[in-house]
């Protein structure tokens, strides 16, 4: 979702680019109009052709100038719509689930989890965070999902905390897969695959670094905001990092490019617990990319080393509890009936315009 | 099935009509030359056939583009309506005997073990606001399933049961005690137990009378399901640890005084199933005794499609303008 200075939201962004089409059919209208002029010039150099009395040449170019403006304010409208245009303060979305609220723990397993740039290791500290967060809702039924390579549905929708702790305690002593992280592809599961309650709202509870090997994870944040799942994330590790741990000891990851960890570091406003080696491989958190993927879903950033926002999370998830969860692309009116309207007298403009034309011209 | 936010809007497509005839049919309308004149070299000004069929195939799309438009705005919609649980359901958990005995064929030719899971199923498919879990036993017992009302993973977990996997005893207390140790921080209006055994309880520290009473404590009743004939029947077992098969014929019976009075201990009852029929005929008794009201409310979801509606009048929008304006080079 697109938000412009905050007053109008776009839900497909991508289709603006189709906006793109309207210089070259300004262009292509242009020269059609003096092509036209041409051929009507050569029209009159016809002597054998009486009957043909065009109009005068400046309703003629009236008529072109109009007839090609309304198709491009048409054409305009008919993208817009489809982009789906949002403006103005439509119904707050604050009732209350009817199906209640149901949490999915999305816990990324890939094996950058196993860096040991936080103590004991990034995975205990994000299910330590989670289990924290999930105690917000304590009769919501709450799914674990672990991702690395494959998305793996580990526990079911259920209520039952001593299954969950008893899940948790099985990830914490659990090795990190030997696998890189599908992080998009597991947020689409846990947002919109894995079946779940009929009329539940969901809350996706990601705990991961960040780092993803495949796919856009802000896009498909955006698809989970918009069919109203909201994505806590649980950002893990340092903006340091420190070296991936692999199987004989070596290590197998790419280099990261130099710079981006202090980019990383700047936006977090953390510092590396343990410092990277100047060369090899190492994997280090992505905070903006979490922080993204919570905003772009209309969730929060809960970070374990913050405590305010673990306390603001908190919040969040009590309030999301009793539907109370305002998210902004919800109270944004759709417009695309307005814009098509609009279109559609732009059309009929146009239509005028040639049916004056078949009287005029001849 | 399909809806319209403002269906009245559809009622501009009867406006199309009259207006193509104005545009198109109006007597008097006069002609149109589409030529570029620069390329014409004074020959007749006669249409040939394929130029009259592109000439009035170039005034369909503008039109089909206009009523593109229309229905889009209109706004319609895929609906579906989807029936919403408004209260909380039971919550029930299964035990379920795993011994080796429970491969005994004796209930018309099947295991004793794949009846009851097949029974399971049927069961389970008629309460989708239950949420149901799974417990199995043999010398220890163990979670397979925590109460959900997911499904595919009760049923998954049921296709993983097999015999022996759990040792070669019946811990019927220990099973029942799992159980309940999952139901009972449970918050739903009832809790229940369906306890199916073939045997008597020859393992485990707990009782099965002491783990119903500690069941009875927290308000969980149970239903015990005895499984099985009293007399021989064949048995097959595969040794899960080592992949050894055994045969031979099987005599026991299950204690039908003790399931009578863990049930009774409870507030439950107690049944024996000799037979496939029977089986299915307790779990449809259990059924009807574990019912509770439901308050249901029927949701409509809505998909929008308003945006292909668009992009296709968007499409047909521009091959007007590409016909009329490059192709046949209309004059005005």
């Amino acid at each position: 979702m697109l938000n412009v200075f905050g007053a109008i939201t776009v839900d497909q962004p991508g289709l603006l680019l189709l906006l793109a089409v309207l210089a070259p059919l300004a262009a292509l209208l242009v020269y059609a109009a003096r092509r036209a002029r041409r051929d009507l010039r050569a029209l009159r150099r016809v002597a054998s052709l009486p009957a043909a009395a065009p109009s005068p040449d400046a309703v003629l170019r009236f008529k072109r100038g109009a007839d090609g403006a309304l198709t491009w304010v048409a054409v305009a409208c008919v993208i817009l719509g489809a982009a789906d245009l949002r403006w103005g303060t439509g119904a707050a979305a604050v009732v209350p689930p009817p199906g209640g609220r149901e949490v999915v723990l999305l816990v990324d397993l890939s094996r950058s989890m196993a860096v040991a740039d936080v103590a004991p290791s990034r995975l205990r500290q994000g299910l330590t965070a989670a289990g924290e967060l999930v105690d917000a809702l304590p009769d919501a039924p709450v799914a674990v999902v672990g991702f690395s390579d494959d998305s793996h549905l580990l526990l079911p929708f259920t209520d039952d905390r001593l299954a969950l702790r008893q899940q948790l305690a099985a990830l914490h002593d659990q090795a990190p897969a030997l696998g890189g992280s599908q992080l998009a592809a597991a947020l689409r599961y846990a947002s919109f695959e894995l079946p779940g309650r009929t009329g539940a709202a969901r809350t996706v509870v990601l705990v991961s670094d960040g780092e993803s090997s495949a796919g856009d994870p802000r896009a498909a944040a955006r698809q989970a905001g918009r069919g109203g799942v909201a994505i806590v994330a649980v950002p893990v590790g340092t903006a340091a990092g420190a070296p991936v741990p692999a199987a004989g000891g070596a290590t197998a990851r790419p280099a990261r490019p130099a710079g981006q960890a202090e980019g990383t570091a700047q936006a977090d406003g953390q510092d590396g617990a343990a410092g990277s080696p100047a060369s090899g491989e190492h994997s280090a958190r992505d905070g903006s990319a979490m922080r993204e993927i919570a905003q772009l879903s209309g969730g929060v950033v809960a970070d374990p080393r913050l405590p305010e926002t673990m306390a603001t999370a908190h919040a969040y998830l009590e309030a999301a509890r009793d539907g109370h969860a305002v998210r902004p692309a919800a109270t944004r009116r759709p417009r695309h009936a307005a814009l098509a309207l609009i279109a559609l007298s732009a059309l009929a403009g146009c239509a005028a315009v040639r049916a004056v034309r078949w009287r005029a011209t001849f | 099935m399909w809806s319209f936010e403002q269906p009245l809007l559809l009622g501009m497509l009867l406006l199309l009509p009259p207006a193509i005839y104005l545009v198109h049919f109006r007597p008097g309308r006069g002609g149109m030359l589409r030529a570029p004149l620069d390329r014409w070299a004074g020959a007749p000004l006669a249409r040939s056939a394929a130029a009259r069929v592109l000439a009035i195939a170039a005034r369909a799309p503008f039109w089909l583009a206009a009523a593109l438009v229309m229905v889009a705005a209109a706004g319609p919609a895929r609906v579906r309506p989807d029936e919403v649980y408004l209260n909380r359901g039971l919550d029930l958990m299964i035990a379920l005997d795993e011994s080796p005995s429970m491969a005994a064929s004796d209930l018309d030719g099947q295991r004793r073990l794949d009846a009851a899971v097949h029974v399971i199923r049927g069961f389970v498919a008629g309460r989708a606001n239950d949420a149901i879990g799974l417990v199995s036993f043999s010398d220890r017992a163990v979670l397979r399933v925590p109460k959900t009302t997911d499904r595919a993973a009760l049923h998954a977990a049921l296709d993983g049961m097999d015999v022996m996997s759990l040792g070669d005893a019946t811990a019927i207390g220990t099973g029942i005690a799992v159980a309940l140790l999952h139901l009972q921080d449970s918050m739903a209006p009832g809790r229940v137990i369906v306890l199916l055994t073939d045997g008597d309880n020859n393992a485990g520290e707990l009782t099965p009378e002491a783990a119903a009473a500690l069941a009875a404590a927290r308000g969980v009743r149970i239903y015990t399901v005895g499984i099985g004939g009293a007399g021989d029947a064949e048995i097959v077992i595969t040794d899960p640890r080592t992949g050894l098969t055994q045969r031979g014929r099987y005599h026991g019976r299950y204690d039908p005084a003790l399931l009578e009075r863990v049930a009774r201990i409870t507030g439950g009852r107690s049944f024996a199933a000799a037979e496939p029929a029977a089986l299915t005929a307790v779990f449809r008794e259990i059924d009807t005794l574990e019912r509770i009201d439901r308050r249901t409310r029927v949701q409509v979801s809505r998909q929008p499609r308003h945006r292909a509606l668009l992009l296709a009048a968007l499409c047909v929008l521009l091959l007007d303008v590409a016909l009329r304006r490059v192709v046949l080079a209309e004059l005005f």
